[in-house]
């Protein structure tokens, strides 16, 4: 009890102090909030590509139109936007072009997807007719076993082992 | 007068080339030389003639005759002599012309170099390449007239014509010359001299394995015939190719000022595309040399190549997908698609023809997974996959995007580093592992063995890299695999050089000469692996490491960026002598300390489009590379600067160069005459100049 009213009786004391204290942690911590660098700008403008020239991202694209898209980053950083929600908006706005990779489900499994499914069937195709290959009669002729002299009918590389193994 | 040269020259070419066509086919269908021999001098006639064509463009732009519209649009009374020259390609009907006179030299070339060889597959060849050369002359002739001029109309209006309008006078000169319009800023700089034609040296180097192949199909000598009239061709075209390929990036790297050399853009990877493809083919001709297997694979590939080379020069061209090359764009578009679409079909059409009647069956069959011919199999699959994915990302996607969902998308850089970079490890390992395999069969024990001692240099690179204080996991993992193919390709070396030595006594540097006399092929071969690797470890560092940072100084403030400083000092606004403003910041570079360089990073301010040139200091270690980015109007009292440090960029630009002359090796002629005639030869002229 003697603890509490001696510790009311010290924040009466200390009040204005504490109160000036306060005022000037809720000014100074707003303004470290709002203070955004370039590098913070062109963080977000490097995931973006120029709305004029297309294909130049927008962090090093010289045009005003990039300049003022840097500003636009940079205002709504400053107002507290998150990288995503800057994205979001810009994309609402003037669709998917300008971003490297399309925000919508299905365009960006299309565009991650595609190249591999293009890829990978004529790849299990070739590994189908290898594997044929190897099954048919040929392949028993072929078959290497240990100790046995190597097929090969690089005559140079050969001529290359013998005179190492000679070396050794 | 010059106009009229240049255009009687264009249709004489155009004429020839057709008659050339007419009369190879006719003679080879008839076994008539005659007519082959007078369809052989017509197509030497068109190097000549287009030589003509470019001389009377090159004396009109020399000459400033600003009446022909082409010379109006790509210089000025003010642009410097030099480049005067280089504007010869300096935009569209330039550029087509410059691309037909460089294909009717490499037809020449070829057509005389093979004449004797490879009769049999002429009239084809012929055929095939002034077909390509009519077409493109066709594109001058009818389309991008680089011969065009300014006339003024009985109406008061002005046309736009190769042939003088009826009650046409000519403009007044000097009128013209006071609003022409001076070269494209980009392309003012000294890589844009060599860098488009070693472009279009490579793209046009194509078209004659691709030639030989369709001629191979066409006259049914399916023999290895046609890839040994052309693997030097395609060597050389590669390594054009490879050349172009480099000195853009490094052209991006001082002009375009983004701080890199590869940005993924569409006109970029349309060069890259038919590289990859020719990169395949390189490695599957081996195969088919060697062990007669993958007779069809190399058609498609060869096919591939000149059809990725067709393609991507339709698709930036036609402005079909724009670019910071934008200003190629241009009406040709539609034929040249046709062009594209009617060559690939007949070339498929003539694959499967002798397919189907059995002519393109293999000699061997695969018969061991591990075996060197299974390994470059899986080798040109990662190629393929890799060309589709960079395919994709560069016109496939945009257009059916365009196309059936009714949006525009663009993939950017970052679509590209999450699909390529896996095939290009897989191809690195491959890269390391193929040459110490064998022609038909190898067990995975001797395989190992053979790796072993790389496998021991690659770890004690890594630990070395480690105790430097590397700690990235994902670099070390790219570092190693990259680090290991060149680490083979030197072992390779040393290992033939070593059996030389040892064998036959002959001193090191000696043996290794000798080993690479012996076979330019294969030793140049490891030389360009290594060039490879040499890349691989720079773009792994640039891209992994690089640091940016965009501050705005006063004068005399400082920033930091890794263990450099830089301190702005003052700001100079000049006037060059070809009349651009230049917005020059004067900056000091410290490390530790200590000042290591002054740069002059600038803003050149040509009428149409502001010019970012960067300063940059540049070690082996890296490149400590600054942009101007803003100034304040008035005073110059503050400016903003964006800084990159760029780690072992500069190891692209070497590797690059190894690349070049490991090429160079490989593609250098060898004396085909056994030793002892070569000998006797020798014996037989000393003998008589000693009499």
């Amino acid at each position: 009890m003697k603890y509490l009213s001696a510790l009311c009786r010290g924040m009466i004391y200390h009040a204005p102090t504490i109160m000036i204290f306060l005022i000037l942690l809720t000014a100074v911590f707003p303004a470290a909030a709002q203070s955004v660098t370039d590098d913070d700008v062109n963080a977000i403008a490097k995931k973006m590509y120029c709305p004029v020239c297309e294909n130049i991202p927008l962090d090093v694209c010289p045009t005003q139109a990039c300049a003022d898209w840097r500003e636009a980053i940079r205002q709504q950083l400053e107002s507290g936007s998150t990288e995503r929600q800057i994205i979001d908006g810009f994309v609402a706005r003037y669709g998917e072009r300008v971003i490297g990779t399309p925000q919508d489900p299905f365009l960006r499994a299309l565009s991650l997807l595609t190249p591999w499914l293009i890829g990978g069937a004529p790849a299990l195709a070739a590994l189908y007719i290898l594997l044929r290959w190897r099954r048919s009669g040929v392949a028993n002729v072929m078959v290497v076993k240990p100790g046995m002299p190597v097929l090969s009918d690089d005559e140079f590389r050969l001529r290359l082992e013998a005179d190492l193994k000679e070396r050794r | 007068m010059l106009a009229e040269v240049g255009l009687a020259a264009l249709l004489f070419v155009f004429l020839a080339a057709i008659y050339a066509v007419v009369a190879a086919v006719y003679g080879g269908r008839h076994h008539a030389d005659q007519w082959v021999n007078s369809a052989r001098n017509a197509s030497l006639l068109t190097f000549p003639l287009l030589l003509l064509a470019a001389v009377a463009l090159w004396a009109a732009l020399l000459s400033g005759q600003y009446q022909i519209s082409y010379v109006w649009s790509v210089s000025s009374p003010s642009t410097p002599t030099f480049y005067r020259l280089t504007a010869l390609w300096g935009s569209q009907q330039g550029s087509l012309l410059f691309w037909s006179l460089l294909m009717s030299l490499f037809s020449t070339a070829a057509l005389l170099l093979n004449w004797r060889t490879h009769r049999r597959l002429m009239p084809y060849v012929i055929a095939y390449l002034m077909a390509t050369l009519a077409f493109f002359v066709g594109l001058s002739l009818f389309f991008e007239n680089p011969f065009e001029r300014y006339w003024l109309l009985p109406t008061n209006e002005v046309a736009q014509t190769a042939l003088i309008p009826a009650g046409a006078i000519a403009p007044d000169l000097g009128r013209l010359a006071e609003t022409a319009q001076g070269l494209n800023p980009l392309l003012r700089h000294f890589g844009m001299i060599i860098h488009p034609p070693m472009l279009y040296l490579g793209f046009v180097g194509f078209v004659i394995p691709f030639a030989f192949a369709m001629a191979a199909l066409a006259s049914g000598d399916l023999s290895t015939n046609w890839i040994k009239a052309t693997r030097r061709w395609t060597l050389v075209a590669w390594l054009f190719l490879s050349l172009g390929l480099l000195l853009g990036g490094r052209w991006a790297y001082d002009v375009l000022g983004w701080g890199g050399y590869w940005g993924w853009d569409p006109v970029e990877n349309a060069a890259f595309l038919p590289w990859l493809i020719g990169t395949a083919f390189l490695h599957s001709v081996m195969i088919q040399e060697n062990r007669g297997m993958l007779k069809t694979w190399n058609m498609f590939l060869v096919i591939g190549t000149f059809s990725a080379v067709i393609f991507g020069t339709f698709a930036t061209r036609s402005g079909l997908i724009s670019s910071v090359h934008s200003f190629a764009r241009s009406e040709i578009g539609f034929p040249m698609f046709l062009f594209w679409a009617i060559v690939t079909l007949i070339s498929i059409g003539l694959i499967l023809w002798r397919w189907n009647r059995g002519e393109l069956k293999d000699d061997h069959q695969f018969a061991n997974l591990l075996s060197r011919e299974s390994l470059f199999v899986l080798n040109n699959l990662i190629f393929v996959v890799l060309f589709v994915a960079i395919f994709w990302g560069s016109f496939g996607a945009p257009i059916i995007s365009e196309l059936f969902f009714d949006t525009n998308i663009t993939l950017g850089t970052d679509y590209f580093l999450r699909v390529t970079p896996p095939l290009f490890v897989a191809l690195y390992i491959l890269m390391g592992v193929a040459p110490l395999s064998a022609w038909g069969a190898t067990s995975l024990r001797r395989l190992g063995k053979s790796l072993l001692i790389p496998l021991i240099l690659t770890a004690i690179f890594l630990l070395f890299i480690f105790v430097s204080g590397m700690r990235d996991l994902g670099a070390l993992v790219g570092y190693g695999i990259v680090s290991l193919a060149g680490f083979v390709a030197l072992y390779e070396i040393y290992r033939g050089a070593a059996a030389r030595h040892v064998s036959l006594n002959e001193n090191w540097l000696w043996a290794v000469i000798t080993l690479f006399g012996r076979n330019r092929r294969r030793y140049g071969g490891y030389i360009v692996h290594l060039g490879i690797t040499i890349i691989g470890i720079g773009v792994i560092g640039s891209t992994v490491f690089q640091q940016e940072t965009q501050q705005t100084l006063a004068k005399g403030e400082s920033l930091s960026i890794g263990d450099y400083s830089m301190r702005y000092d003052d700001f100079t606004p000049a006037i060059a002598d070809d009349g651009r403003m230049m917005q020059i910041a004067d900056v000091t570079v410290l490390r530790g300390g200590q000042e290591i360089a002054r740069l002059r990073p600038r803003i050149d301010v040509y009428p149409t489009t502001p010019m970012t040139i960067a300063g940059s200091y540049s070690t082996l270690e890296n490149d400590f590379y600054v942009l101007l980015v803003g100034w304040e109007e008035v005073s110059q009292s503050t400016a903003t600067f964006k800084v990159y440090i760029n780690p072992l960029i500069n190891l692209v630009w070497w590797g690059g160069l190894i690349l070049i002359f490991g090429t160079l090796i490989a593609a250098w002629p060898t004396e085909t005459l056994p030793i002892r005639v070569r000998e006797q030869a020798r014996g037989d002229r000393h003998a008589g100049a000693s009499a």
